[in-house]
């Protein structure tokens, strides 16, 4: 679980949302520079107004700094439109995919501490409690289950990739041929699979 | 300067037309490049409105008279704050306020949910685009606030209204439209969700915060009105029902009913549609307020005027959004059918369905009697009254019925509770009830309202306190821990639960703070320097009348000692203000004593220089306080469960939650107040001598269209002392309270003058509609109910279960940890 939240959180910021900027955080960024323009856009405008009174120049420097922030929106509207395209969304919806998993994982383990907090409060029937905790904890097993698949695709694909850069054999002809089957009810499971991801049936080594 | 604010709204309403449509073809055609470029473009719209609004700043610094609304709204005697907050002042300047937060809190709330709600998100753009469009479309095209003189540019302005000129309503709209545009967001996500059809509960996870932020800006709003109201107005009470206060409450009413019917969505994935319809709901009754403000269509003091124009146009938006989001509405049903069982009618959803029914029935009563007096016009060609009697007469029992739900809902179990249970649960707080019923009317309380009130909130008190000290106790058992860290503990770990049980404990200190009002004592009396007069523990003698001059108006102050108990204990200082260019309005200078049991509240209503006499009306006002410490703890709560888990755990150790809310509300009340009530020159307050004269002077409203259909015995305008003139002659004439009613029926030519209407005719539809509403929301829970409970038998079927040892020893490995 929390190798999965670690990947997903360096994977973030390459994404296309994160202002075109480049990854690197010492660099310059885009809204650097909209900064600096607006400094000296106030500057300039401070020294040639010709009023003078304080509440006037900081009113005149406010407004610069929104026009400049109207610049750098302006940027952000042009920039997907004309530079280079963003990353493709699959490997992007895999990540959103588990996050969306794991924070309805986190959901449903709350659910059933707050009921087991509201039967030690002694305001629910014990058949009621074991009925409702029953359907949540399966419902959360459920959910560990489908983390733990995607998060073995993830791992299989980047095996795959690093296999193909690396100008291996055809790692792929292989990798299909050690996915394991499930003896119960034939289905083809990820290489390191020990369950099997339809009916929970150990898989045999 | 003004042309280029005209060119920055046309640029914005250009970039928000290409927001919602980028936005929309990105999110059909899967273009990531499309839905980003409309994200920028909603940034865009939002920074280019904070230039537009920057610039209309600079013109009321700058005292650029050239524009209209600049001259219109301030002048050159004008304080620099008074001129930064007039952006506000006005209709124009206040629709482009209205936008630029719209365009400043969606931008926010894109944002944050950019990643999470990838789906959503270019539809959310989308809607807020249109909705930005809209009052960008109003701007441009009806009320520009960068008009400018075509000739004559005026040396001065003519100043803000007086009445504005108060700390209060610097603060007041911000927070009521930050209310209302925190409302669109989950609106913009509702609709988004129906669009997708990503129907699922994470479009109510992205919201429920969103929501929570408005109403509480909501809250606000409405009580920084209430204070104002208060304090400003001099009529010795802080809500008058007027239309457009009511306005504010509705989507309050909605918006609450949506932040309780979700936690049913949440645990049990009933009332999806129903959620979806309270969201679109709230949405509409916010613009819906905006328009009952601007359009004219009802008489308050708060409406800036007639338009009939802006009326077209404002129910053409809304109309249109109506259909086509409850058109959504019904296009998605099937997905939206979800799986409704009702187990028994002791149960936590059944009491939400109770609070649901209670809190909508409130905002469509309210509604309809706002609207009745717009209506009988309509239909019947007479204008009459629908004012506080009415309204109070339908809203105490509702409320006090609410406030029972509060301290009943949190002790029922989900989907059903058994006897035990119940006992466990509701001997403390029912034996407590039982004792302050005894307790109050034994000490000569009343028992209807008052009394009731009273019990109901030691109910709800101890209702509070034992889910507090039992959480604290389970708490301690798990964990070993001492009282207090587990106290923190279970606050911290279930944050939104006990924080909207403090949510609950502000709500029962406003109910005390209303239900002081049954205490409530008044006297109306004029008085000659050395002369004095007693009410309750306080003697009031008049020591004289003073005139002084600041440059900027004129003020006539009574000097006053109050004693209290034979005590000396402090002076007071109600006056009038004549501003100039205002003359003909002086605003009413309160004098409070604020107290945590009472406060004296005295307004100079009239006054003669030469005999150097005071009219004074003299109002002891119980508990009062307590409604606005109520609204400290109330948003105190509201922060406790809005902050998300992280943050919370880290604040934890330091400074509270609140603190800065709370500060400022500390500082509004603390904040030297000015009396903004602006009356006519005043005249000899007539003092009631009998009591029917004292009960038709509350029961036949003021008509002079400039006050806000105050009742007789509060307004001090002339037309009201005339008035109160007639009625005195009449009664003195030996007419009976019907007689009095039908000399003023006659004189106005309609029921107008009376506080609330005749049940006679079409009025009776005014009486009659309550009643039906009531029971058929009632009737309608109940079938539902019944059908839903029919579903009950399927729950004992266990799904299909997963049987692994390993992985339900990792789930409860993970139970454990996660704390």
């Amino acid at each position: 679980m929390s190798s999965a939240i670690s990947t997903d959180r360096s994977s973030a910021p390459s994404t296309p949302t994160a202002g075109g900027a480049a990854s690197d955080r010492s660099a310059f960024r885009p809204w650097h520079f909209f900064i600096v323009g607006a400094l000296v856009a106030a500057t300039a405008a401070v020294l040639l107004s010709p009023r003078n009174t304080p509440e006037h120049l900081v009113m005149l420097s406010l407004t610069v700094f929104a026009a400049g922030a109207a610049a750098y929106a302006c940027y952000r509207m042009l920039l997907p439109l004309v530079g280079q395209a963003p990353a493709p969304r699959s490997g992007l919806l895999g990540a959103v995919a588990r996050r969306a998993l794991e924070r309805e994982k986190v959901i449903v383990l709350r659910t059933i501490k707050e009921l087991e907090f509201d039967r030690a409060m002694g305001k629910i029937a014990d058949d009621d409690f074991a009925e409702m905790s029953g359907r949540l904890r399966q419902r959360a097993m459920r959910l560990m289950r489908q983390l733990e698949d995607v998060e073995a695709v993830a791992r299989a694909r980047v095996e795959r990739e690093l296999s193909a850069r690396l100008g291996g054999v055809s790692a792929a002809v292989e990798e299909a041929a050690a996915r394991p089957t499930c003896r119960a009810c034939q289905t083809v499971n990820d290489v390191d699979a020990r369950f099997c991801k339809n009916c929970g049936g150990a898989l045999a080594a | 300067m003004s042309s280029l604010g005209t060119f920055t709204l046309l640029a914005s309403f250009v970039v928000a037309c290409y927001a919602a449509t980028v936005s929309v073809v990105g999110a059909r055609r899967r273009s990531s490049r499309l839905v980003e470029s409309g994200v920028g473009a909603q940034y865009l719209v939002a920074a280019l409105l904070t230039v537009a609004s920057a610039i209309i700043i600079q013109a009321f610094v700058s005292h650029d008279f050239s524009i209209k609304y600049v001259a219109a709204n301030s002048d050159l005697a004008q304080p620099l704050f008074y001129r930064l907050t007039a952006f506000w002042g006005g209709l124009n300047g206040s629709i482009l306020f209205w936008a630029v937060l719209l365009s400043l809190f969606a931008t926010v709330a894109i944002y944050v949910n950019r990643e999470s709600q990838r789906e959503l998100i270019p539809y959310v753009v989308a809607t807020v685009a249109v909705v930005e469009m809209f009052f960008v479309f109003l701007m441009v095209v009806h009320n520009n606030p960068f008009e400018t003189f075509l000739l004559d540019t005026p040396r001065d302005g003519q100043g803000m209204n007086p009445l504005l000129q108060t700390p209060l309503m610097v603060i007041h709209p911000p927070a009521l439209y930050t209310g209302f545009v925190g409302m669109t967001i989950p609106f913009a996500f509702g609709l988004a969700a129906l669009i997708t059809g990503h129907l699922d509960d994470s479009w109510l996870r992205a919201v429920r915060r969103w929501t929570m932020i408005g109403w509480l800006f909501l809250s606000f709003g409405l009580t920084l009105g209430m204070i104002w109201a208060y304090e400003e107005l001099g009529w010795g009470g802080y809500w008058g029902w007027d239309p457009v206060e009511n306005a504010a409450l509705l989507p309050w009413f909605t918006a609450t009913a949506f932040l309780h019917s979700v936690m049913v969505q949440e645990r049990r994935g009933m009332l999806r549609v129903w959620n979806v319809t309270l969201v679109i709901t709230t949405f509409l009754l916010t613009i819906f307020g905006t328009f009952m403000t601007r359009s004219g269509i009802v008489q308050s003091v708060h409406a800036f005027g007639e338009d009939r124009e802006l009326a077209v146009m404002f129910t053409t938006f809304m109309i249109a959004v109506a259909a086509f989001s409850f058109g959504f509405v019904i296009y998605r049903l099937p997905l939206l059918r979800a799986r409704n069982e009702l187990d028994s009618w002791v149960s936590r959803e059944a009491a939400f369905l109770a609070n649901n029914w209670i809190l909508l029935f409130s905002a469509i009563f309210v509604l309809f009697a706002t609207m009745f007096p717009t209506l009988s016009e309509a239909v019947m060609g007479e204008r009459l009254t629908v004012g506080p009697p009415f309204f109070n007469k339908w809203m105490l029992p509702i409320g006090l019925m609410l406030l029972a739900l509060t301290g009943v809902g949190p002790l029922l179990a989900w989907r059903k509770s058994t006897i035990t249970n119940l006992r466990t649960q509701f001997l403390w707080p029912a034996s407590s009830a039982v004792l302050a019923a005894i307790v109050f009317t034994s000490l000569g309380v009343r028992f209807w309202a008052s009394g009731l009130c009273f019990a109901l909130s030691a109910f709800v008190t101890v209702t509070i306190l034992q889910e507090f000290v039992r959480g604290a106790r389970v708490r301690q058992g798990a964990t070993g821990t001492d009282v207090v860290t587990a106290l923190i503990g279970v606050v911290s770990r279930s944050h939104r639960r006990y924080g909207g049980y403090i949510v609950h404990l502000g709500i029962v200190l406003i109910f005390l703070g209303f239900a002081g009002e049954g205490f409530k004592r008044e006297e109306q009396t004029v008085l000659k320097p050395g002369q004095h007069v007693n009410l309750g523990r306080f003697t009031i003698t008049h020591e004289a009348l003073r005139l002084t001059d600041d440059g900027r108006k004129q003020m006539v102050t009574a000097h006053l000692a109050i004693a209290r108990d034979g005590q000396a204990v402090v002076g007071l200082r109600p006056g009038k203000w004549f501003f100039r260019k205002h003359e003909e309005e002086p605003t009413t200078e309160v004098a409070i004593r604020r107290g945590f049991a009472e406060d004296l509240y005295i307004v100079l209503a009239g006054f003669d220089v030469q005999a150097q006499s005071a009219t004074l009306h003299i109002v002891i006002n119980p508990l009062v306080n307590w409604i606005w410490l109520g609204f400290i703890v109330l948003a105190f709560g509201t922060l406790i469960a809005v902050l998300p888990e992280r943050v919370f755990s880290r604040a934890l150790s330091r400074v509270p939650a609140g603190a800065a809310t709370t500060t400022l509300l500390l500082l509004a009340l603390a904040a030297p107040l000015h009396a903004q009530h602006t009356a006519g020159v005043s005249e000899a307050f007539l003092v009631p001598r009998t009591p029917l004269e004292r009960e038709l002077q509350h029961e036949i409203i003021c008509m002079c269209r400039g006050c806000g259909r105050e009742r007789l015995s509060s307004c001090d305008c002339s037309l009201a002392a005339k008035m109160r003139g007639e009625i005195r002659q009449l009664v003195d004439a030996g007419k009976s309270r019907e007689q009095v009613y039908e000399h003023f029926m006659a004189q106005w030519g309609s029921q107008e003058p009376l506080a609330q209407p005749i049940d006679k005719g079409f009025n009776r539809l005014a009486w009659a509609v309550p009643y039906i509403l009531g029971l058929g929301g009632a009737a309608l829970i109940a079938l539902l109910g019944l059908r839903w409970s029919r579903h009950a038998p399927q729950t004992a079927v266990a799904p299909a279960g997963i049987t692994d040892p390993a992985l339900e020893q990792r789930l409860s490995d993970e139970l454990r940890d996660l704390d």
